[in-house]
């Protein structure tokens, strides 16, 4: 069995500027320049992997380039032998950052996941605000399907499975001063949620989540209040409508996520929550605003439970 | 101060003659036509009251009638008198009213917006019918039930019967469910997200029934009349009524012995029905409306309770 730690994720984002001191002054991420295609790009280490910052006309991503979480890069001696291997169509081969080799897997075996195979990078560490990326957020309309790929394929281990649900429970009340009381309950009502499943590649997992129930309208007003699994729900619903399935986000494992969100928002930036709200795994989670960075580019921190 | 008894109320449909027919075929009520100024009005007699059926462009109504229920008539043997004795400012002075009738007519911004008139009585029979008991109550869009006592009680000498306040608190929670990490559970605050003070007033052998929106803040609902009722959306729809044409009469319901029956008979005679089953209304009744396109545009819902 063979298994795959992620070795970097590029982002795109409209204000790379933002993102590096984001990444880089307010986290506190140790910072490499690398050649990529002759130009330089940012790289930011974090845990065992690291973040490559892209504008939106950088040509070493593949079309097409929208803000957000691009491609993640699982690390392999020989990429081109690990693509074919697996059985893995290769669109692209070439050489990345700091001069290593990778192959670009087709998005469609990959469930819309853009998957790249590279040389591992060594990128120096520093002391920061977050211990390593938690995980990379991924829209799914078949959990099976990855599944199928990412576990039984490349033998990725399935860390763990969940629902999350939001119930609306509604009472009214009838108080009369001649006629008494009358309560009365309406049954319970689902609102949404998600389902949710956890792969894990190297020190961090995919969070693989799918629509708990598709025909449930997703809420239109995102980003405007503190978060819920409502919102979180119906940001993958639109996401899926609007991109179709694959990476929508990358969370940031911290042990502090009240300070770590209040320092943000007392820093400038937007934020959705500046509390940790309950998240999946019986963690706490809170959203930074995709705003900061020019859009399209969504973060948020997790706190996990004493162990 | 005798309590006033109820003459007639006054409904504005798109036309009389489809409407008398409904209420007299399938409500299964007496109806009877007199004359009112040039027109020919349908009254139907329902308990010790009745039902007058206008077109809007009636000019007994006086400008800018809309469809819905209009004003109501006070039985008085001197309505000039009546009115007088009242302290409430009257609007036109004496006039001819239905079957030629006196009546008078209170200035509408000095009773709630509630259109009243004092009438010589109608002489009608009481009458019922297997669905209908009688007028249960009329509903009203208030902004003030403090004024309508005072008003209505104080001033017109109705009698007080009853105040009760109805909400509805929605809270929401969160479930996790992992097959490898702890169940998590949680639940935000409860939110009031529609809440009424309803009083009822006794006139004749009906009451009004004064509704108060309390939740001015909380954001109305879209109108919706494809799906059972609640309280949020009858909050909901008064802030809409009052928002749209100001405080005044709002609807009409009428007590029944068995609510779901008085629905699946409307029903059986072809009309659209908002709700199919009783659900819990004030005064601890059973309540069901009916679509208001089946009489114009008057909205009328069935009450089923036991009274104490």
């Amino acid at each position: 069995m063979s298994d795959y730690a992620l070795t970097y994720l590029a982002l795109v984002a409209r204000d790379t500027e933002a993102v590096c001191r984001f990444l880089g002054g307010s986290l506190g991420l140790a910072r490499t320049d690398l050649a990529v295609e002759g130009r330089m790009v940012p790289f930011f280490a974090v845990g065992e992997a690291a973040l490559g910052i892209f504008d939106p006309e950088n040509t070493y991503l593949d079309d097409p380039r929208a803000p957000g979480v691009h491609h993640m890069a699982l690390g392999s001696n020989d990429p081109a032998r690990t693509a074919e291997r697996h059985g893995l169509q290769i669109i692209r081969a070439g050489v990345g950052p700091d001069d290593k080799r990778f192959v670009a897997v087709a998005q469609g075996e990959t469930c819309g996941i853009r998957t790249r195979f590279i040389e591992p990078l060594n990128l120096a560490v520093q002391e920061s605000r977050v211990e390593r990326i938690d995980h990379l957020g991924i829209a799914s309309t078949d959990i099976d399907e990855n599944i199928r790929v990412f576990v039984d394929t490349l033998g990725c281990h399935l860390e763990s499975t969940e629902v999350d649900v939001e119930i609306r429970n509604v009472t009214e009340s009838f108080i009369s001063d001649k006629y008494g009381a009358v309560y009365h309950a309406r049954p319970p009502e689902i609102l949404g949620g998600l389902k949710g499943a956890f792969v894990t590649i190297g020190d961090c997992d995919l969070e693989i989540m799918q629509d708990f129930d598709p025909s449930m309208k997703p809420q239109d007003s995102l980003g405007e209040s503190e978060g819920n699994t409502k919102g979180d729900q119906s940001a993958i619903a639109k996401f899926i409508e609007r991109r179709g399935p694959g990476l929508v986000h990358v969370a940031f494992a911290t042990k502090d996520i009240d300070a770590v969100l209040q320092d943000l928002d007392a820093e400038g930036w937007r934020m959705i929550d500046t509390t940790g709200r309950p998240g999946g795994r019986s963690a706490r989670i809170g959203f930074v605003h995709p705003s900061n960075f020019g859009g399209g580019l969504l973060t948020h921190f997790v706190q996990h439970p004493e162990t | 101060m005798t309590a006033p008894d109820l003459a007639y109320v006054a409904l504005v449909v798109d036309e009389p003659e489809t409407s008398a027919a409904i209420f007299e075929k399938d409500f299964g009520l007496p109806r009877q036509d007199f004359s009112c100024g040039s027109s020919n009005v349908p009254l139907i007699s329902v308990g010790r009251s009745a039902l007058a059926l206008f077109q809007s462009e009636d000019p007994f109504l006086g400008p800018s009638a809309k469809n819905g229920v209009h004003h109501i008539a006070i039985a008085s043997s001197d309505p000039e008198a009546a009115a007088n004795a009242s302290g409430v400012q009257t609007v036109n002075g004496p006039k001819k009213g239905v079957d030629g009738k006196g009546q008078i007519e209170l200035a509408r911004d000095a009773t709630c917006g509630i259109g009243v008139r004092y009438t010589e009585s109608l002489g009608l029979s009481p009458a019922s019918s297997d669905i209908v008991e009688r007028i249960d109550h009329l509903g009203v869009a208030s902004a003030d039930n403090h004024s309508a006592r005072e008003t209505f009680i104080d001033k017109l000498g109705c009698v007080y019967e009853s105040q009760q306040t109805d909400s509805e608190v929605e809270t929401i929670s969160e479930n996790f469910t992992s097959d490898t990490y702890n169940y998590i559970f949680h639940t935000r605050p409860s939110q009031l997200v529609g809440s009424m003070r309803v009083t009822f007033i006794t006139v004749g052998d009906t009451e009004f029934e004064f509704i108060q929106d309390l939740t001015g803040h909380v954001e109305a609902d879209e109108a919706r009349h494809n799906s059972a009722g609640n309280t949020r959306g009858d909050r909901s729809a008064i802030a809409r009524y009052i928002a749209a044409r100001g405080q005044g009469l709002h609807h009409i319901a009428f007590k029944t012995p068995d609510v779901k029956e008085a629905l699946a008979k409307i029903k059986a005679a072809g009309h659209r029905t908002i709700d199919t089953v009783g659900r819990p209304g004030s005064r601890r009744a059973l309540i069901g409306f009916m679509h208001p396109k089946m009489i114009g545009g008057v909205l009328m819902h069935f009450v089923q309770r036991e009274e104490i």
